[in-house]
């Protein structure tokens, strides 16, 4: 529970108490309503709990699918983020193919773009550690899993690194299509599960 | 084990790597492994010491390299022995030392052409 929510609960069942107490005197002192004296003190008070209970969970359980709702749309922007990182290495790609040119610096924007990647996967890491402890493990490895297939692909198994590789032909630009497919196909998925949270 | 010595692949290498072998273009995998790691590493296990690899300040680590370097010596010596003798530092990107240590660990989930 955040402190929001326990400043809320330690102030506001007190003061839910008080508003009982101020409501069980108006009614005492009122011509209209009047006391059962046949009522006993345990079916009095138990009134009084049961009203206040009733009125104070909803606000409680709205304020927590409120909260959660709040953190998740967050970490669902990170994840957007992080594909918005990756869908630049499918540009560079893209505008290699359309010049028919690819230059070393079109290779170092690519590893970089990988790097900015994975700091990314870094901090929304960090940040569901904070509020979805338990499901933060899946979810990280699905993002670093996907991530590292397309690195390996575009850095190792596709001859691009090679200092010779100077154009993007039709092949690797369709090969590479499809790589990229798969990751964005698994972040994307990656925030469904989230929502699911 | 002490930490004895060190390899900072920015400064002592380079901050832009490269493929996988010498003939895929400069600052290779293999480069780095039989100039610098692998005489570095050996005189870390005969003299029983740990060499301490400060992977900041270079602007990626393609996957060729990583197979080509940390995972071609793990096949070569061992996963225990490098990851004994071997530490890291990376206060840039932790999923980077991460990766790295995993070609250690599983160096044979890459294909090695030569």
């Amino acid at each position: 529970m955040n402190t929001g929510n326990k400043i809320f609960l330690w102030i506001g069942f007190p003061a839910t108490f008080l508003i009982g107490i101020l409501a069980g005197k108006t009614i005492e002192y009122s011509h209209y309503i009047k006391w059962d004296n046949h009522i006993g003190l345990v079916s009095g008070l138990s009134l009084i709990v049961t009203t206040a209970i009733g009125v104070m969970i909803p606000f409680v359980i709205k304020k927590l699918i409120d909260d959660n709702r709040g953190i998740k749309f967050f970490v669902v922007e990170e994840v957007k983020d992080l594909i918005k990182i990756v869908s630049s290495i499918k540009d560079i790609i893209s505008n290699a193919h359309q010049k028919s040119k690819f230059e070393a610096l079109d290779k170092d924007k690519i590893i970089f773009l990988f790097h900015l990647a994975e700091l990314k996967i870094g901090s929304i890491a960090d940040q569901l550690e904070i509020s979805f402890k338990k499901q933060s493990p899946k979810i990280i490895q699905k993002l670093k899993d996907a991530l590292s297939e397309y690195k390996r692909y575009l850095t190792d198994n596709s001859g691009m690194m090679i200092s010779t590789f100077n154009q993007v032909d039709d092949h690797f630009y369709q090969e590479n299509s499809n790589e990229y497919s798969k990751v964005e196909t698994s972040f994307k998925t990656t925030i469904h599960l989230i929502h699911k949270f | 084990m002490e930490i004895k010595d060190k390899i900072t692949i920015k400064t002592d290498f380079s901050d832009k790597l490269g493929a996988r072998y010498r003939t895929d273009g400069d600052f290779s995998g293999q480069q780095f492994l039989e100039d610098l790691l692998l005489p570095k590493f050996e005189k870390a296990v005969e003299e029983k010491y740990l060499l301490l690899i400060d992977l900041d300040g270079v602007w990626g680590y393609p996957s060729s390299f990583t197979s080509g370097s940390f995972g071609k010596l793990s096949l070569e010596k061992g996963a225990d022995l490098v990851l004994k003798h071997l530490t890291f530092k990376s206060e840039e990107n932790a999923i980077r030392l991460e990766e790295i240590v995993n070609e250690i660990k599983d160096p044979k989930k890459h294909e090695h052409r030569k």
